[in-house]
């Protein structure tokens, strides 16, 4: 009896806590985000072009530009307008798009896809290759396949990927014809295909267009592959410092000294224990990922939110530039927050 | 395991590369591919466009009143309105509109539809406005000057005497599209005559209707079946935003474009040489000039702006990056309009300029601030312009940026763009360079380059600007153009001009009929493929 | 230790004794002990030969940007519209850019602009970082709480993008760059001091230290500066691969260095316009991006190795 109200206080208690450590969490969530807004915002303002001149031309004379100028709300004090901002983001409003004419968060819908789809492919390449090199280069500590990965690994953290990206299109599509230009599709296959995820490959499969899914795989190859690379540069080098770790574990010891075999060793126990270290690191690939499109997007005429982000800057677009780079923070926080949960839960460790 | 997986995921790498692409190779007859850079085109509303591209397109989608055929454009001719007549006073031009014209909406096409397109691009008053706005039309007076007074003509008045070819001119730019109101009449937002619907979708009879926009990335347009001059040939017009220069020059050289049209001098070259494709250079309206502030206490000093004409490279660029952009003209009205003169006197010439310098009291040079917009040639133009006046002695400290907005309000030391005119007649250029009734900064006269740069004209000038674009008598018009140009290059303008405007673009042998417009209306409903 | 293949070096008399006297840690005099630490660490800088070559071309790049006019008979300026665009040759190495101007020597005066930028973002982030960060770790309560949160809120972002946006914002040009740079380059650092700083921060001498009645300056100053300086020193390093990166994209992006500055980034951003004509023009600069930042990663990661094991 006194042992079950024991139960039921130390369950309370855990309740408690948790309901605390939810509200911290949510608390630290939310000015994360009040803080990405402000610099958002901030930043949005400080643009040195002209919106309004985008807006009406370079040619407009004085009124039609006051007009405009009080039409988007610049007339008003700075804190009014962070505050109509707030409040149209709360409602999940990012306004209009100077350069394209359409509501910002229907131009996201659109731009966005693409970039995911890029980046999961790139994330998939960079995992596939990087984590088992790690885990290769870490059992084979100090060998040839050890330097190799090594550097392989840094020449993906040194190689600056614009370029990469330029060479990779002289000599593959310039001088042999290998790939596109650039795009996601060749312009005979636009527009055959408009399916529910946005993602051309995954929609060409489920459609059965299979001249579209080539096409559209022809054009994501390179720059999946030059992103992929860096990703794997990154996920290499840390799965083999993971590796590392669990190989100098007693229970590695005393599982060799059972004689096992290396090879069950490495799978069956060492992986078994990084899984959760790895996932976290993949998200932060991920993460980092979305820097790399902005590069790769403009050198492979990629039409996504990196492409629509630079290009946006360029012309002023305040709406854009705001709407996206939120995009951006905000996605870059769910998967930190993502990736922490994962590691609770699943790490007996830390749960 | 590991080693199965990376063969693996290797094999579909290489796979996906040697993947059989659908057969390019060649864009198929009844199409046509144009490689364009969209990035700056901002929606598609006839009345709110200001820029070459959309202007094409728009061209295509919408037709106007009168037509200036890409071969003589200065020989207005019948468009959507079958006749004209000017009154003796040359105030009333009444226009008779063609009937059986239908929108693609299949409404038809009638007088009202004129009235309400030319009155809402005064009542919008966007940037394209100024096409009529600078006759005097305003908000106020546009409901009484402009006006259907039957179901087939139109009457418009000016407030003041022009020349009659002004206001025909300006009735054949795309801003004087017209437009469906009947279909818009339910599209309105707020009293905004369907600006905001516009946007992204067409209204209009032009031989193309609009079917996809995918900004940055793509614009299809359907031929229209039901159009007025027959159903055009090419069924499918496809812009392709391809914004690098390489990119469009290996589409094009490959058959996986029709038409480029933003190509660097060195890919047009290399095309040239190729054999397979036609580069045609479009003389346009504009300039690519030099803006000195004249609140500048150095740079209002006459002998230092008529250094700064020695400082440009005018034969070196001409032979490099400027071989397909421009053409070296040092005067003010462009070459083919009345009162034209091939006159260059000017060349780089280093020591001259710091001759000039010393004279004017600035023998060690001194340093400015350098605005230019980063985008082929302005840029290399500005470069090489930056060396030669280091050269000498004068630094100049390079911006690049969009700092268009600072020239408008007289922030800045030294700016300089291309100007683009969209009037084959010269006084849209001389308007804007030679003109500025009231130099104060409060005048805000923020639309003509004269008043940016706070460039007092001299009296003289602008009296005889005036004057031509009132004169009736075309010859008489002529000679005071000659008068203008002469004394604007020896005035030592504050706008100094190097090259005349000239647009380029990489056509395929094959394909026929696409003829780039002067004024941006290259039609679509031409071309063919020898079928 | 003699074993180390430093030793080789050593064959003449007075350098077997100085390396004895070097190697010893018998020591006699602080002095002594300074310099045994930093020749240890030299003699692991050998070893390593990779580490050794980053260093080695980390040093070139210093020597290449001091001497820029010697190595060099063109003007990085002067442009000859005549000669653009020409093939590598005798006379001109790496070929010549749209302007004419000399290729080679634009790439060794970049040199110049590549170590202005890193330096100036290293030195300014290195303080600001380390303040941040340490007060954070030392104080700890609310200042620790409102600073982490500030540097999380930085964190959020990508790095290049929050470059772009912030250097988009602050307007072109090479001291621009360098701040909004620095802007996204400290967070890490800050991160790094405090956790640093926790450790140190309930040790003995520092206790004691404010038993004496140290201020907290003089505490971070005097004591948790030399720990941390290792690892920051290291993290620093490597981060010089990163800052190089970023302003050479940012360069590419046409914001950064502005005409007619030399910038390698943004050498091969309007190389791009001559891609199918002229190679070496994106080529090039690329090749000298990935060389000096691998050097930095390489000579970084030794560096780790030698100054800071625990992080290894």
């Amino acid at each position: 009896m006194s042992q079950t109200i024991e139960t039921r206080r130390a369950g309370s208690r855990k309740l408690l806590s948790a309901g605390r450590k939810l509200a911290t969490s949510l608390a630290v969530i939310a000015t994360t985000l009040l803080g990405l807004l402000i610099i958002t915002f901030v930043v949005g303002r400080m643009i040195p072009a002209d919106p309004v001149i985008a807006v009406v031309g370079d040619q407009a004379d004085q009124s039609t530009y006051d007009r405009v100028y009080k039409e988007m709300g610049l007339d008003r004090p700075i804190y009014v307008q962070f505050g109509s901002y707030l409040a149209d983001i709360v409602r999940l409003d990012f306004g209009q798009s100077h350069v394209t004419k359409n509501q910002v968060a229907s131009d996201l819908a659109r731009v966005f896809p693409a970039t995911l789809e890029l980046a999961t492919l790139a994330t998939i390449i960079g995992a596939g290759f990087g984590v088992p090199l790690g885990i290769l280069s870490a059992v084979r500590k100090g060998t040839w396949v050890d330097h190799l990965a090594r550097i392989v690994g840094l020449l993906g953290h040194s190689t600056p990927i614009f370029w990469i990206g330029t060479t990779v299109i002289l000599i593959f599509y310039a001088n042999l014809g290998a790939i596109p230009a650039g795009g996601r599709i060749d312009i005979y296959n636009e527009g055959l295909v408009e399916g529910p995820t946005n993602s051309l490959i995954i929609d060409s499969l489920l459609a059965g267009e299979w001249d579209v899914f080539w096409s559209a795989l022809h054009h994501v190859i390179a720059p999946a592959l030059i992103l992929g690379y860096a990703a794997m540069a990154y996920l290499s080098r840390m799965s083999r410092s993971f590796m590392l770790e669990q190989l100098r574990q007693e229970y590695i010891l005393t599982a060799r000294a059972k004689g096992l075999g290396t090879r069950p060793i490495i799978w069956r126990h060492a992986f078994r224990n990084i899984r959760v270290q790895l996932l976290t690191v993949v998200a932060l690939a991920y993460c980092g990922l979305l820097d790399g499109t902005v590069l790769i997007e403009t050198v492979f005429s990629w039409p996504g939110l990196g492409q629509y982000l630079t290009s946006a800057l360029f012309f002023a677009d305040m709406n854009a530039v705001l709407g996206s780079v939120l995009l951006i923070g905000i996605i870059s926080i769910a998967i930190n927050l993502l990736s922490d949960i994962v590691y609770r839960f699943i790490d007996p460790r830390t749960r | 395991m590991l080693r199965r997986h990376v063969i693996l995921l290797s094999s579909i790498a290489a796979l996906s590369l040697v993947a059989p692409g659908p057969a390019s190779a060649a864009t198929p007859k009844d199409q046509l591919v144009v490689a364009m850079d969209t990035s700056s085109l901002r929606g598609l509303d006839p009345n709110e466009i200001n820029q070459l591209e959309a202007a094409e397109i728009v061209a295509n989608l919408y037709e106007r009143l009168i037509v200036l055929p890409a071969a003589d454009i200065s020989k207005p001719q019948p468009g959507i309105a079958e006749s004209w007549t000017v009154s003796p006073d040359g105030k009333t031009f009444t226009f008779k509109i063609r009937s059986g014209v239908k929108f693609h909406s299949g409404n038809p096409l009638t007088a009202k539809d004129v009235e309400w397109s030319l009155r809402r691009l005064v009542k919008l008053g966007l940037a394209p406005s100024t096409d009529l706005r600078q006759w005097g039309f305003t908000a106020d007076n546009v409901e009484k000057l402009i006006r259907a007074t039957d179901g087939s003509t139109v009457v418009v008045e000016t407030p003041e005497v022009w020349n009659s070819n002004l206001i025909l001119y300006s009735l054949a730019s795309f801003s004087t599209s017209i437009l469906d109101s009947k279909f818009l009449a339910d599209k309105d937002k707020g009293g905004d005559m369907g600006r905001e619907f516009l946007q992204t979708a067409d209204a209009g009879s032009g031989p193309y209707t609009l079917r996809t926009w995918r900004v940055n990335e793509l614009i299809i347009a359907d031929a229209f079946k039901d159009y007025w001059q027959g159903e055009p040939k090419m069924r499918r017009v496809l812009l392709r935003h391809i914004p690098e220069s390489s990119a469009q020059r290996l589409q094009i050289d490959a058959g996986d474009a029709d038409v480029a049209t933003r190509l660097s001098s060195t890919d047009l070259g290399a095309l040239e040489t190729g054999g397979k494709v036609t580069i045609q250079k479009t003389p346009g309206f504009g300039f690519y000039y030099l803006a000195l502030n004249q609140k500048d206490e150095i740079l209002s000093k006459p002998k230092v702006r008529e250094a700064f004409r020695y400082l440009i490279d005018y034969d070196g660029l001409a032979g490099t990056v400027m071989k397909y952009y421009g053409i070296k003209q040092q005067t003010i009205v462009p070459a083919g309009l009345p009162g034209a003169i091939d006159k260059n006197p000017y060349k780089l010439d280093v020591e001259k300029a710091k001759q000039l310098l010393t004279e004017a009291g600035y023998p060690n040079g001194f340093s400015k601030v350098y605005y230019a917009t980063p985008v082929t040639p302005e840029y290399e133009v500005a470069q090489s312009l930056q060396a030669n006046a280091a050269k000498a002695g004068v630094k100049l400290d390079l911006q690049g940026g969009d700092h268009i907005g600072k020239f408008r309000n007289r922030q800045f030391e030294i700016f300089s763009a291309r100007s683009g005119d969209r009037l084959p007649d010269p006084h849209a250029v001389l308007q804007s360079y030679a003109t500025n009734a009231n130099n104060s900064d409060e005048a805000k006269l923020v639309g003509l380059n004269a008043w940016r740069t706070a460039w007092d004209v001299p009296k003289d000038i602008q009296q005889m600007v005036t004057a031509a674009a009132h004169e009736t008598d075309q010859s008489k018009r002529a000679g005071l153009y000659t008068k203008i140009n002469e004394a604007y290059l020896a005035s030592s303008p504050a706008l100094v001009t190097s090259f005349l405007r000239t647009d380029a673009k990489a056509v395929r042998n094959e394909v026929k009929g696409y003829i780039g417009h002067s004024t941006w209306l290259t039609r679509w409903d031409t071309v063919n493929k020898g079928n | 230790m003699t074993q180390d293949p430093g030793t080789a070096m050593t064959k003449s008399g007075y350098f077997t004794d100085l390396h004895n006297w070097l190697i010893n840690e018998d020591f006699t005099s602080t002095r002594q002990a300074r310099l045994h630490k930093a020749y240890v660490a030299w003699l692991s800088l050998l070893a390593n030969p990779l580490a050794f070559a980053g260093f080695a071309v980390v040093v070139t790049l210093v020597i290449i940007a001091a001497l820029a006019p010697v190595l060099t008979v063109y003007d990085p300026y002067g442009q000859d519209l005549t000669m653009a665009l020409k093939a590598p040759s005798a006379s001109h190495w790496f070929g010549t850019d749209e302007f004419g101007r000399d290729v080679y020597t634009r790439i060794v005066y970049g040199a110049r602009t590549t170590l202005y930028i890193s330096i100036l973002v290293t030195v300014i982030v290195a303080p600001i970082g380390f303040v941040i960060g340490a007060s954070a770790g030392y104080l700890g309560g609310w200042v620790d709480v409102v600073l982490m949160r500030v540097t999380d809120i930085f964190l959020s972002f990508p790095s290049l993008v929050l470059a772009l946006a912030f250097s988009a914002a602050l307007g072109p040009g090479i001291e621009n760059a360098v701040i909004a740079i620095a802007l996204t380059i400290w967070p890490p650092i800050a991160r790094l001091a405090r956790a640093e700083t926790l450790t140190f921060r309930n040790a003995d001498f520092v206790v004691a230290a404010e038993l004496q009645g140290a201020r907290m300056g003089r505490i971070l100053l005097r004591h948790i500066v030399p720990l941390c300086a290792p690892s920051i020193i290291v993290r620093l390093t490597l981060n010089m691969s990163s800052i190089i990166l970023t302003a050479a994209g940012l360069g590419f992006l046409g914001l950064g260095a502005q005409p007619p500055m030399a910038e390698w980034g943004a050498m091969a951003a309007a190389g791009r316009k001559y891609l199918l004509d002229a190679w070496w023009l994106t080529t090039i600069p690329g090749l000298a991006i990935l060389v000096v930042s691998l050097a930095f990663n390489l000579f970084g990661d030794g560096l780790r190795d030698i100054l800071d094991p625990r992080n290894a």
